[in-house]
């Protein structure tokens, strides 16, 4: 079966060609159809960067030097403008962090909906008005014939995600990918549009790549996670499996410094020192200076471990070692 | 460190306006009063590298036979003098009545800057030209008259940043430590002024000069046979055809002049653009002056 | 003590229908207190002069002819009053008789005015047709096509309309011959002047396009557009510039009062006969009423245009209506 969206052994690098900033070093990630992965990290670490660059949307200077993406089986590192055009909003739909610089703020919304079909069903925006309000209802925005005619600043933050979400879903994307969709909102909304999402994607068995650095959305809508660290993911896994049992010590960081998702855990803890940023980052593992279990191996690139369903790349797993304690390494490192 | 090289986009239009402004003031004396004398028996005739040149008149003569170099250099010195004067005023003005508006705020600042918005509906030439002809156009008429029309935006850019410094930690701090407004003004906000309205004086020269030439172009500046760069070109534009250099000079100085004079306020902005964030008025900077 | 910081408080919650409203009162007060300005300017130059009468009447006029004059415009009387008389007569459209051709000064005013109508109209669309492009090459082009464009464009910014006008009448009347040097009328006569006045609006719109376009470039929501499978071409054209342009339309409407003052150079220099010769040959002529009702006539133009710019811009921007009041 081919995956919805495969990425394989992609390399990202930014600025001048002869001394480039690398931003993500061999990553791979496969999303199966009617899976949601979540990607996950903190900024910098290359997860944005990877989908947009994905989908040639990373902007100017941002450049893919090694690897594949491939859409529906549609390879689009180096496709031509045509491919490109036919794949995003036609076999992968996009939702942005902010909503309200994602919507043009000249045009109604529904104008900016119907564009997504114009684009690629044809015809003239007024013949998709139809689906334009059935797209605006199914992503909950009250009122959509009214609505419709609405312009972007007349609409509340939730509300505007609302409609880039309907504008991503338009022609039905076999791929959802949605960049960080409920930071720029307010936490009593991000609950709502966390429910279209998981609508969009697990309800109706789309495949969706959700880039995020909340542990408790990727826990609410997503069936796989992947952990992304320093350009580079360090563990990848079904969402139960790693958050209760997470093999790299970053993830069992991550979930330590949440309150709701370290299991069993009284304190909350959080992580020592700070992500590296590109342009820094260490040879051998890249977490080890913030590693609390680092030893002398771990100067040396690490192995990928596979485990039943996923894997991770740390010398030291902590099944290696039951005896060690995986879940309290702060106190050990403080 | 490194040492700091020779900032050639600051420099350069710097020193071709200074070499400007020492030749059309010290040129004509230099050049003896000969020049300015009307010799009809050479008229028109053409600079020293065309045949039918005159000697001692390397640019060429006018219609009444001066040396079109001497003639351009002291055409120069009221295109200048106004050009300079003005500007230099309007900057002034401007300073004053941007800092009241923006430290006084309230009413003094709604006053001053509708004024400037209504100012600035205004067509200026349109005014200019009816004024001159109304009360003459000595020079020092010229220079007050263009003091007028310049004043708008070394106000709006004072203002701008006068408002913007007072609102900053720092300064209400050191109001609220007991400060008192002239050590305000003085220690946080003219330091932040005054590069500013270097720039704007930059911009302002370039464009009065202009306004100074279309005024005597139309014949409404200074009046002949006192030359300015614009009566020159008027005075030249029957002759086009035969002798084109009684225009070209001038109009060279002129288009050199605020070049040069755009080119430096151009470099001045990005020096303390980058120098320190303080100009941030870019958008303000790029309204207009003149015409 | 330093008083507090002036700070802009915020309007007060009102619906929209009482935005536009206030917004148009706004617009209107401006209208008034232009006019008003441009009229105080107009009565006090003439009686700066001294003898508002002997420049009324005209140098030539007998001693008789002045005391009617006089009388006529109320000189005995003390300035306020004069000054309220004045602005009555505007009130009433009164500017009297041209000196010159004994009609009356602003309906001469007026017969001039569709012709600078046309010349704007024309040097508008160059400077929007010429100007866009340029401008859209001057942020996406290659770097040779940047570095050819701005520097025309610094050119075009640096030589005045004056000179450009002498300089394009050497080269396509003198020279060339293909183009009339003077007159109005015909669209031959059209081309020159428009050139003329046209290449600072030009150079001017396309740093506009370029420097919003830059602004706007990063935004998010050429992105989602390019996401949703727009090419970059209708990005650019459907998305980048749209939004680039209710900026650009706000400088062309206030570079009016600008462009005017340049049409006066132009039409002098053209012969052509429009509102702006007509004020010049008035000025030369001493024909007072004349010049009055000319810079009367313009002023309203200009501040008309600035109206309607306004309301253009709120078609243009439907943010306009919150984010400018």
């Amino acid at each position: 079966m081919t995956a919805a969206l495969q990425i394989e052994n992609l390399w990202i690098e930014a600025g001048p060609v002869d001394d480039p900033l690398v931003l993500v070093r061999g990553v791979d990630l496969s999303v199966e159809p009617g899976t949601v992965v979540g990607l996950v990290g903190e900024s910098g670490s290359g997860k944005t960067v990877t989908c947009m660059s994905a989908l040639g949307l990373a902007g100017a200077g941002v450049r893919i030097t090694r690897g594949s993406v491939r859409a529906q089986g549609t390879e689009l590192v180096g496709a031509d403008e045509a491919t490109m055009r036919r794949v995003r909003g036609g076999v992968v739909g996009t939702v942005f962090q902010d909503p309200l610089s994602a919507l043009n703020p000249l045009q109604r919304i529904g104008d900016q909906v119907a564009e997504a079909l114009v684009l690629h069903r044809g015809g003239r925006r007024r013949a998709h008005r139809e689906r334009v309000v059935t797209l605006l209802a199914r992503v909950g925005i009250p009122a959509p014939e009214q609505r419709a005619r609405a312009y972007p600043h007349e609409l509340s933050g939730g509300l505007r995600q609302r409609v880039a979400i309907a504008m991503a879903l338009a022609n039905d994307p076999a791929v959802l990918v949605a960049d960080e969709p409920t930071t720029a909102l307010d936490v009593t909304v991000q609950a709502q549009v966390l429910d279209v999402i998981r609508a969009a994607t697990r309800d109706e068995g789309r495949a969706a790549l959700i880039v995020t650095h909340d542990l408790g959305l990727v826990a609410e809508v997503a069936d796989r996670v992947a952990v992304m660290y320093a350009g580079e993911i360090v563990e990848e896994g079904a969402v139960g499996s790693v958050f209760a049992a997470p093999q790299h010590p970053y993830t069992r960081g991550l979930l330590a410094s949440r309150p709701l998702l370290a299991p069993g855990r009284r304190r909350l803890s959080a992580m020592a020192g700070r992500p590296p940023l590109p342009g820094a980052w260490p040879g051998g593992c890249a977490f080890a200076a913030r590693c609390p279990d680092a030893q002398t191996a771990c100067a040396e690139p690490p192995p990928v471990r596979r485990g039943d369903d996923g894997w991770s790349r740390c010398w030291y797993p902590p099944t290696d070692d039951p005896g060690r304690d995986p879940v309290e390494p702060q106190e050990r490192a403080g | 460190m490194r040492r700091r090289r020779l900032d050639l986009r600051l420099w350069a239009p710097l020193g071709v306006l200074l070499v400007v402004v020492v030749a059309c003031f010290a040129g004509p004396g230099l050049l003896g009063p000969e020049g300015a004398q009307q010799a009809l028996g050479e008229r028109l005739a053409p600079p020293a590298w065309l045949s039918g040149a005159v000697d001692g008149k390397p640019l060429g003569t006018d219609a009444f036979g001066r040396d079109m170099l001497s003639r351009t250099l002291e055409g120069g010195r009221v295109s200048l003098q106004v050009g300079f004067g003005a500007a230099t005023g309007a900057v002034v003005i401007g300073l004053v009545l941007g800092l009241v508006a923006g430290y006084r705020g309230g009413w003094w600042d709604r006053a001053i800057m509708t004024v400037a918005d209504v100012w600035l509906a205004f067509p200026f030439l349109v005014i200019a030209l009816a004024a001159v002809a109304v009360v003459g156009s000595d020079i020092p008429v010229l220079v007050a008259l263009l003091t007028l029309g310049g004043w708008v935006l070394p106000t709006r850019v004072t203002r701008t940043i006068v408002q913007r410094v007072r609102s900053e930690d720092y300064v209400v701090a050191a109001a609220g430590a007991g400060a008192s407004d002239l050590y305000l003004v003085r220690r946080h906000v003219l330091p932040q002024v005054l590069p500013a309205n270097l720039v704007v004086w930059s911009f302002t020269v370039g464009a009065l000069v202009v306004i100074e030439g279309a005024l005597s172009f139309l014949g409404l500046g200074v009046k002949p046979p006192t030359p300015s760069w614009g009566n020159i070109i008027s005075d030249g534009t029957p002759f086009l055809e035969t002798a084109w250099w009684v225009v070209a000079w001038p109009a060279l100085m002129i288009v050199v002049t605020v070049m040069c004079a755009n080119a430096l306020g151009t470099a001045l902005r990005r020096r303390w653009q980058t120098g320190s964030g303080v100009l941030d008025t870019s958008t303000a900077l790029d309204t207009r002056v003149a015409p | 003590m330093a008083t507090a910081p002036a700070v802009a408080t915020p309007p007060p919650r009102t619906g929209r229908r009482g935005r536009r409203a206030r917004r148009i009162a706004g617009t209107l007060a401006r209208l008034v207190l232009t006019l008003l300005g441009l009229l105080t300017l107009l009565f006090f130059l003439v009686r700066l002069s001294g003898d508002p009468a002997g420049v009324l009447a005209g140098p030539s006029a007998t001693p008789a002819q002045l005391d009617a004059v006089r009388a006529g415009l109320g000189l005995d009387e003390p300035l306020p009053v004069q000054y309220a008389q004045f602005l009555g007569d505007v009130v009433r459209l009164d500017f009297g008789t041209s000196v010159f051709t004994g009609e009356s000064a602003l309906g001469t005013a007026l017969g001039a005015l569709p012709a600078t109508l046309l010349l704007i109209v024309s040097t508008m669309l160059t400077s929007i047709l010429v100007g866009v492009p340029c401008g859209v090459l001057l942020d996406r082009g290659s770097r040779v096509t940047r570095a050819l464009i701005g520097s025309t464009m610094t050119l075009a910014q640096a030589v005045p309309t004056f000179v450009l006008g002498v300089l394009l009448s050497y080269l396509f009347a003198v020279r060339l011959g293909v183009l009339p040097a003077f007159g109005s009328g015909t669209p031959a006569t059209l081309v020159m002047p428009t050139l003329a006045l046209a290449s600072f609006a030009v150079a001017r719109t396309a740093r506009m396009v370029a420097a919003e376009l830059e602004q706007v470039e990063d935004q998010d929501f050429l992105r989602t557009a390019s996401a949703k499978g727009a090419s970059s071409r209708r990005v650019l054209w459907r998305h980048a510039l749209p939004n680039a342009f209710p900026a650009v339309a706000a400088a062309l409407v206030v570079e009016m009062s600008f462009l005017i003052s340049g049409a006066v150079v132009v039409e002098v220099l053209f012969a052509y006969d429009g509102i702006g010769k007509e004020l010049v040959d008035a000025i030369f002529a001493r024909d007072y009423p004349l010049v009055q009702a000319a810079v009367f006539v313009i002023g309203v133009f200009v501040v008309t245009v600035n109206i309607l710019g306004d309301a253009l811009l709120a078609v243009l921007d439907p943010r306009t209506a919150r984010d400018r009041a």
